[in-house]
């Protein structure tokens, strides 16, 4: 008797553990979205796509939704819109985009990068990050 | 020049990137550009020396040319450039 209910316990712990994962899993890029016309008019949802004018939400039941921009407040819309230009940069075999890398300590160090346009240095972000940087110090003497 | 045309201009997983070690940009620019140099440059003053220098030569003694192959973390891969050359080849 003693060892069922130890099983059954520790199976209800399990599959707690495993919704609870699941929830998580599922609800990872949730937010709150609010009114453009009433701040007080909140809904949470994941964001799933936008084409500039009208952006696609997956709500809580699981259902996606799509809705114009401008009802959003104008906080979402800017939102919504660093996410699309986020998702159309080009991400390099490091897997990271640009912007992310150079919001990291080493990519810090690549502010002032500069290309050789015609004779004369211009400044030049790195634009794709590759997997590997070979350093080369050298000089002209 | 050769080497680089070779093995890394059209690597999508390798770039190369000059730290000039020369102490003017006028100097640098003119190396540059008499060497048609392809590649993007850090001038010497625009190194960030406690990311792109002392990690790699904690005595702060460095003979030139010098080559270290770091992930975008910059943990470092490998040193010198047949070690390089033989990573990505």
């Amino acid at each position: 008797m003693n060892d069922s209910f130890h099983h059954y316990i520790l199976m209800k712990i399990f599959s707690s553990l495993i919704f609870a994962s699941l929830v998580c899993l599922g609800f990872a890029e949730s937010r709150t979205w609010t009114s453009a016309t009433d701040s007080s008019k909140t809904f949470e949802a994941e964001f799933k796509s936008s084409d500039g004018k009208s952006v696609t939400v997956l709500r809580s039941n699981r259902r996606t939704q799509t809705f114009k921009l401008n009802v959003l407040s104008e906080a979402d819309q800017e939102w919504v819109k660093a996410e699309v230009a986020k998702s159309k940069e080009p991400v390099g075999t490091s897997g990271m985009t640009a912007e992310e890398f150079a919001e990291t300590d080493f990519g810090k160090a690549f502010k002032k990068v500069q290309k050789l346009s015609g004779k004369k240095f211009k400044k030049q972000s790195i634009e794709t990050v590759p997997k590997y940087f070979i350093l080369y110090y050298s000089a002209s003497w | 020049m050769e080497t680089y045309n070779d093995s890394i201009a059209n690597n999508a997983d390798v770039e190369l990137v000059h730290l000039s070690r020369d102490r003017t940009e006028d100097a640098a620019e003119a190396w540059g550009a008499k060497e048609k140099m392809p590649w993007p440059t850090l001038m010497k003053d625009d190194t960030d020396g406690d990311a792109l220098f002392r990690p790699y030569f904690p005595s702060g003694r460095m003979g030139i040319p010098a080559y270290v192959m770091v992930d975008h973390t910059g943990k470092e891969v490998a040193r010198g450039k047949a070690a390089i050359m033989d990573k990505i080849n």
